[in-house]
């Protein structure tokens, strides 16, 4: 999917109020800024990802924040995540990608 | 005007044969009922909602109380808390409607985002674009506001000044009186809860709820089997008033059955029943076979929004069978609470007259309605009124 589209399902996905898009969407986003060398778009849409899997509760939150507090971009905490079944912060085992 | 309000509250606080009830500004003026809100409301622990309207974990519900926006959380560990519905970053409205949270309670405006606990855990682009967290920003002093409270027969209270004692002393009295009912309560559910707006000062439907004296005049149906005499006064100064029947007869459908009785109680509940007001603003109901609990949102200070929940003994009177009997029972009680409706309103009418003087008492049937009007003094008195 290149920028244009996922812009456009960005949009798509929050007209529909369908927040569970909006996390794969943006981590896509991330993920595409972070390939071409954009460390700051990066994180603009991964913190959007991140903040929106937070939001849901979504077994995604840990990996995202990993990614993020191993940019210098959000701080570790201690404890759990929120709302998923037996969330887990690897950032110490996988500080960069994420294959979720 | 102060030093007038001061002189009434004196009235007020005489014995009831030569006590004046509250001044009309106390039901007419919304300057009066903002520091009615602090002295009365804030200061006191006052009912909010009830405990099952969020039953699952992560149901979240707002709740305006008096002005004042809240939100009640039930935690998936299934402990309750009320927190200020407003962002710590820049005030904005958390929730505005009733739902489950799945895991974070998001501000729609900026994305702060908060635990279930409270906690502060996501401060996205606080720092700048794609920067999380700035040194300045510390999550944790940075938490919802929690307010304190406590849940006692499914009512959820708050004491937003915190400065009350301890629920548990607060109420202590009436807890006593009632141990008896401190028992599992089973909500009907949506056939046993009904809402009744009524276009009166909140402390109107406490001022009728406490006194049988209206009873064969506003309820002839029910004074057909509860007559003025087998009634009797509940006082227990500064804490709560009202009233109790010696001829309570539970309801029975056309089979015979009816409601199972809470266990374990004294005979004199055969036909007993008794209706308490716990001061500020919630009024409760107990009999051998039913419960209920309504709560008085005031919305301004001619405006009170009336939440009534019925309780049965068992779960087994949850189930569809007794489905007809409950809303029978659901209907008896709202038919009587809006045969009340037209003298609340009435008397908000009429506190607009602007020689009436706040009343004078029976010396003999209105005794928990004048503990009520003295208590509301009372709060105004150590709210730095008079003396």
């Amino acid at each position: 999917m290149g920028r244009g589209s996922i812009d456009a399902a960005l949009l798509d996905a929050h007209a529909r109020h369908d927040h569970a898009a909006l996390v794969s969407l943006y981590a896509q986003a991330a993920d595409m800024f972070e390939e071409s060398g954009e460390e700051d778009a990066a994180c603009f849409y991964l913190t959007h990802a991140y903040v929106f899997a937070l939001e849901q509760g979504l077994p995604q939150q840990a990996g995202l924040h990993a990614r993020l507090c191993a940019k210098g971009r959000d701080r570790p905490r201690d404890g759990q995540g929120i709302g998923s079944a037996a969330p887990s912060y690897p950032w110490a085992r996988r500080p960069h990608h994420l294959p979720w | 005007m102060l030093k007038r309000i001061d002189a009434a509250l004196e009235e007020v606080r005489k014995p009831v044969s030569t006590a004046n009830g509250l001044p009309n500004v106390f039901y007419t003026e919304a300057a009066t009922f903002a520091e009615e809100r602090e002295a009365v409301l804030f200061a006191n622990w006052s009912a909010i909602g009830f405990a099952s309207d969020i039953a699952g974990p992560g149901e979240a519900m707002p709740i305006d109380f008096a002005g004042m926006p809240l939100l009640a959380v039930r935690d998936r560990e299934g402990t309750v808390r009320v927190f200020q519905n407003t962002c710590r970053h820049r005030g904005m409205i958390l929730i505005e409607e009733k739902r489950t949270i799945t895991g974070a309670i998001r501000c729609p405006y900026h994305s702060w985002s908060y635990a279930l606990d409270g906690e502060l855990r996501a401060t996205p682009h606080v720092g700048g674009p794609g920067h999380n967290m700035h040194d300045d920003i510390c999550r944790e002093a940075l938490g919802l506001i929690e307010i304190r409270s406590h849940i006692w027969r499914d009512v959820i209270f708050v004491n937003v000044s915190g400065n009350a004692p301890d629920f548990e002393i607060y109420a202590a009295d009436l807890i006593e009186r009632w141990r008896e009912f401190d028992q599992p309560l089973f909500f009907g559910g949506a056939d046993s809860a009904f809402q009744l707006e009524v276009d009166c000062n909140w402390k109107l439907a406490v001022e009728n709820y406490c006194e049988s004296y209206h009873l064969p005049w506003v309820h002839p149906g029910l004074n057909s089997y509860s007559r003025l005499e087998d009634h009797y006064h509940i006082e227990a100064p500064g804490l709560y008033s009202g009233q109790g029947t010696h001829v309570y007869r539970p309801m029975i459908d056309e089979s015979g059955s009816r409601f199972a009785d809470f266990a374990g109680l004294h005979s004199r509940w055969e036909s007993a029943a008794e209706y308490i007001a716990l001061y500020p603003n919630v009024l409760f109901g107990v009999h051998r076979d039913h419960a209920y609990a309504i709560i008085l949102q005031p919305v301004s200070h001619e405006r009170t929004i009336e939440h009534v929940a019925i309780y049965y003994a068992s779960a087994d009177m949850l189930a569809g069978d007794r489905a007809e009997l409950r809303a029978a029972n659901s209907g008896m009680w709202k038919a009587v609470f809006e045969e009340d409706i037209f003298v609340v309103e009435g008397m908000q009418r009429g506190r607009h007259g602007v020689r009436f003087d706040g009343g004078r008492f029976s010396p003999v049937m209105d005794g928990p309605t004048h503990l009520f009007h003295a208590w509301v003094a009372d709060q105004f008195v150590a709210a730095g009124h008079g003396a």
